[in-house]
This record gives C-alpha cells, sequence and structure tokens, in this order.
C-alpha cells in the first residue's frame, strides 16, 4: 500500500502476514460456491484463491503519524499466543516487530495503540511474552479500547464461558495491558486528536461486536477510514448480506457494513479495511443496485 | 545418522459415520441445538520398512445393528494405500470399544498391543452395568481372550516405547486402559489421540464427552496428550469430522476417505462459534 496523506498525517500499513487463504465457510457463514465462482473474475486470483474456493485475508495495522503522535491501528496477530482453536493463528513467530521497524517504528515510539475492536487477530501485538508472562509490546504507549466494546467481553469473560474469550486473546492480549495501567477505555466517539472532520476521530461500527469502532483521519479535502471488521472482503461489495459467523448481532452488522458502503459509494473517501490483501486502499463504487471495490493503483 | 528417530507416514481410512446433536457430545448437554457428526476411523503408520494399524473398527453387522452408516469394511480399505493386511504383523488397539476393535478377526495372525488394564476392565465387574458395557460387544472381549490365550495380546503395563519413533501413552477416563500413539513424523510428534478427544472441541473447552468411565481422569488426559504432542497442531482426536477437512488426501482419487497426518494441517477452525 502507498502511504497515504491527509493533510499532515501520514498512514501507512505495515503487515505481519500479507496472504492468507481461508475457507469460505469460516468468514462467512451463508456463502456458497457459485457466489464465489460469479465473482472469481472481477475479484481475481489476488483474492480467491486459484483452483479453490478460500478467499485470501491479509493481516496488517496502519501507522498513523501526526505532527504529535505515532498511532498504530489494530495489532493483528501476536506471537507465541495459543489458539488451539483456530491452527492457522496458534503459535505463530512473525518478523511483525521488524516490519514496524522497517516502517521507522519501534516499539518505544507508539504514543497510542487503537483497536478497532477485540476479536483475536485485532489485538494480539497488544502484548509480547517476556519470561512466561504477557506484557505491553509498546511500553510507552496509551492503550485506547472503546468501553462498550471492553465491558461487553469483560462480562462474558467474567461469566466463566466454556471456549475462552475471543479464542484466548482477551486475557493474554486485552487485560495484561489493563493490569499495566497502560488501557484507557473511551467513548466510540472518541476524538483522538483534532476535532471531528479535521484531526483524527473515532465513530461507532457496532455489529461485528458490541463496541466496533471505524477510526477517521481527515481533513477538509480528504478523509481516510480505518474499518476494522466491517467488511472482511471485497466479494462483501458484490453481496453485502454475506456475514461474518463470529458477528454479534447480524442484522445491525449488516446495516453498519450497507451504511459505510453506500457512504464511501457517495463520495471519494479512501478505505483501509482490516484485511483486504496489498494495495489494501481503495474506494467503493456503485455497480448497478450493488458494489464493487477499486484498489488504488501500487 | 542412525541414531536419528524415524520419521512416519500416517494415514487415517474413514470408514463410517453417524448423524448427531451437539448435546450427545459433551456432559452437560450443549445449549446449541445443532447437527455434530461423528467420523469413524482407523489409523495406518508407515515408516522403517513398517505398517502398522491403530484400532480395526467395526463390521458392516454391528454397524446395522447399531445404526451406524458403514461406508466401506476398514480392512478391506487398506488397499486403497497398497496395504497387504495379511502383511501387518502388528496392531496397536487404542482401547475394546466396538467401533475401535471389531474387525480384529480378519488379522489372523497379527500381534495385539494393548494395555492390560483394559482387558482388566471388560472382563471385570463393572460389566454387569448397561452403561459401562454398552460400548462393548461381549463377542469381542471374548474373541481378545481367545487371542491372549493364543499368545497374540501385548498387554502393556503403562506407557511403552512400541518402536523407534512410535510411543503409547494411557489416558484413562473414557475407558480406564485407552492409550494414545505418539508418532514422530516430519513435522514433529504427532498424536493420535483416539477417544481421549473424541472432538476437537471436548479437549480445547474441557468438556468431557459423554461415554465416560471416570471424568476426571478424563480431563487430566487431555492435558498429558497436550504435553505429548509438538503443538495443538499435531493433535488427531478420534472421531471429529473437522480432521477430514483439516488434512489433504494422498491423491484426488482417495478424497472423503483417506487423508494425510504426517503433514501440516490446513487452516481451518477447530472449534465452531
Amino acid at each position: 500500500m502507498k502511504r497515504q496523506r491527509v493533510g499532515d498525517v501520514e498512514i501507512t500499513k505495515v503487515a505481519e502476514i500479507e496472504r492468507m487463504a481461508l475457507d469460505p465457510g469460516f468468514l462467512f457463514g451463508n456463502v456458497t460456491h457459485d457466489l464465489i465462482e460469479a465473482n472469481r473474475a472481477w475479484l481475481g486470483p489476488s483474492l480467491v484463491e486459484a483452483g479453490s474456493d478460500r478467499l485470501i485475508l491479509s493481516f496488517h495495522s496502519f501507522v498513523i503519524r501526526t505532527r504529535h503522535h505515532v498511532i498504530l491501528v489494530d495489532t493483528c496477530n501476536g506471537n507465541d499466543k495459543k489458539r488451539p482453536s483456530m491452527m492457522a493463528w496458534d503459535s505463530l513467530n512473525t518478523p511483525y516487530l521488524a516490519n514496524l521497524a522497517a516502517a521507522g517504528v519501534r516499539p518505544e515510539d507508539v504514543d497510542f495503540v487503537m483497536c478497532t475492536h477485540l476479536h483475536t487477530d485485532h489485538v494480539g501485538w497488544n502484548t509480547k511474552l517476556v519470561d512466561g508472562r504477557w506484557v505491553p509490546t509498546f511500553p510507552r504507549a496509551k492503550y485506547l479500547f472503546a468501553k462498550t466494546e471492553f465491558d461487553y467481553f469483560d462480562g462474558v469473560h467474567r461469566s466463566n464461558p466454556p471456549q475462552p474469550v475471543n479464542r484466548g486473546s482477551f486475557v493474554d492480549s486485552v487485560l495484561p495491558v489493563v493490569e499495566h495501567g497502560q488501557a484507557v477505555m473511551v467513548d466510540t466517539s472518541h476524538v483522538v486528536e483534532g476535532a471531528v472532520g479535521q484531526g483524527i476521530w473515532l465513530v461507532p461500527a457496532p455489529g461485528h461486536t458490541p463496541g466496533h469502532v471505524q477510526i477517521r483521519v481527515g481533513t477538509r479535502d480528504r478523509l481516510a477510514v480505518m474499518s476494522g471488521d466491517i467488511i472482511h472482503h471485497p466479494i462483501q461489495f458484490a453481496e453485502p448480506t454475506l456475514s461474518n459467523p463470529a458477528d454479534v448481532d447480524r442484522a445491525q452488522a449488516v446495516e453498519t457494513k450497507l451504511k459505510l458502503m453506500n457512504e464511501c459509494a457517495d463520495s471519494d473517501l479512501t478505505l483501509l479495511t482490516g484485511h483486504f490483501p496489498d494495495p489494501t486502499a481503495g474506494r467503493v463504487v456503485r455497480h448497478g443496485e450493488r458494489f464493487r471495490f477499486r484498489f488504488q493503483d501500487d | 545418522m542412525s541414531d536419528k528417530l524415524p520419521e512416519y507416514d500416517i494415514f487415517a481410512i474413514k470408514y463410517a459415520h453417524r448423524d448427531a446433536k451437539r448435546a450427545q457430545h459433551f456432559i452437560g448437554g450443549d445449549p446449541h441445538d445443532a447437527p455434530m457428526p461423528m467420523d469413524y476411523f482407523v489409523w495406518v503408520i508407515q515408516g522403517a520398512g513398517k505398517t502398522y494399524l491403530v484400532d480395526t473398527g467395526f463390521t458392516a453387522e454391528i454397524a446395522a445393528q447399531r445404526k451406524r452408516q458403514h461406508l466401506r469394511c476398514p480392512i478391506d480399505s487398506l488397499s486403497l494405500l497398497g496395504i497387504d493386511p495379511r502383511k501387518i504383523d502388528d496392531v496397536i488397539l487404542t482401547h475394546l470399544h466396538y467401533d475401535h476393535v471389531g474387525t480384529f478377526h480378519k488379522l489372523p495372525h497379527a500381534r495385539f498391543h494393548l494395555q492390560e488394564k483394559e482387558l482388566h476392565f471388560v472382563t471385570g465387574h463393572h460389566m454387569r452395568y448397561p452403561f459401562f458395557r454398552h460400548s462393548f460387544e461381549v463377542e469381542e472381549v471374548v474373541g481378545i481372550v481367545r487371542l491372549n490365550f493364543k499368545g497374540q495380546m501385548e498387554l502393556l503395563q503403562g506407557d511403552a516405547e512400541f518402536a523407534p519413533g512410535i510411543t503409547l501413552h494411557t489416558t484413562p477416563g473414557h475407558t480406564p486402559g485407552l492409550q494414545v500413539v505418539r508418532v514422530h513424523t516430519r513435522r514433529g510428534w504427532t498424536v493420535l489421540a483416539s477417544d481421549a478427544s473424541h472432538y476437537y472441541e471436548n479437549m480445547l473447552t474441557n468438556r468431557p464427552f459423554t461415554t465416560a468411565f471416570h471424568i476426571g481422569d478424563m480431563v487430566d488426559s487431555y492435558r498429558k496428550v497436550e504435553k505429548l504432542a509438538a503443538s495443538p497442531r499435531h493433535i488427531i482426536p478420534g472421531h471429529d469430522p473437522i480432521v477430514m477437512e483439516q488434512y489433504p488426501a494422498p491423491e484426488r482419487s482417495m478424497e472423503g476417505v483417506v487423508i494425510r497426518l504426517d503433514v501440516e494441517p490446513k487452516n481451518v477452525e477447530t472449534v465452531r462459534r
């Protein structure tokens, strides 16, 4: 992804896993082979694996640099995390921190970590394993968690569920941040810098999870939206009702998704989703009653 | 390099199936009224010039009695892998439930490796209770006793090295004498967990399977299996249809029937949300 400039703010992508092919049924409970076949041509082999129906996702963070701050958005899966319920993410050993360093960011440079939501593949590098304990990876950072989001998963965690919350990530990647005093609970409309419309701010985007947020960076001339998991894969522009099995409120998730797609199509905002493979950034256009995604030329 | 452990290939052959609901597989039930079918497997270990069989499945007759969907005879299916069953000298029996021992008579010359405790259990006082005996076939138990009288039973007293790179480990709970098989493969130590965990989900959520002798032991055995395997990716549950999605067929013609377990699993979710 090319470096995005919004006024004097820069946004870059740092990848943890550039491409991972996942079974379509894992991503979307209501997907069919025919739907994938019907969209294979416009999506192309970088988004649908050749010779199979598997859909290709990227796992990445965005780094926002302002005049004052370095902000990290979403922290992927992390290393050494036990995720036996999803083998693709189990006990990873990726060079994410080296990738971050190559983008000019050392862990101590990060002022804010923000997670669009608290699923395991968006919080992993919040912590790292040191002497058998999970400690915050970014020693100076304040981690901004939407209070609605934290409270929801904390409630599930306290109810003693048979499966650990978010595949174990709530305990190893969220709670240690709180215990180290680095978590700041914010409103889902929190303004991080400047003001709404001219700065960096959150917009509530419930559905996939109750406290899911968009992170917006804008000036009068340009708007970029980091949308986390509101949209997982570009095939959803052709079929917006495709729903992720993890959606906490499926109807609300579709509503949130359509609202964002319509807003994108009616404007030229730059959409930066949590999982589109390189070149990742792009804009949404209308296609009959549905949509298409136009990636920026890399 | 002669002291290096052999690296074995492992295959699973799916020979039967049954439809079931989630609540049938967890003590205490399950809040979701969703299907959770069960697959039945035998396993083949090949390497260092040897072929070993782990468990022997059940026959079409028993399948009809117990209303299971019998897909193929496990022993005849060995030919899919080019294996002549007459050339199998050693069979590991993880335990004596009907779906793990039922075709032993088709291997009349083989040696069978079983934990002695399992034989004690199936000839002991618990068999007067239907709850404990319902997963055994009395004729099969008698047949195993006869094999012992013929000297064909290798009755083990605890964890044992079966062959270089193959070890057997007691995992009581489901039955008192259940054992799992740990195999050295190209991708590391892989554990055929058999009924130590029927599904990935039993072990991962610590919810014991409903057919049980001692549920405390069963949960302890989950931990033992975890320690034996190189990683969670190296554990093969005994009856989970997800295993069929997780591993590739050795070749296209065997899809849906035979899979290879000595290769990396695909990126499949092991506990469905």
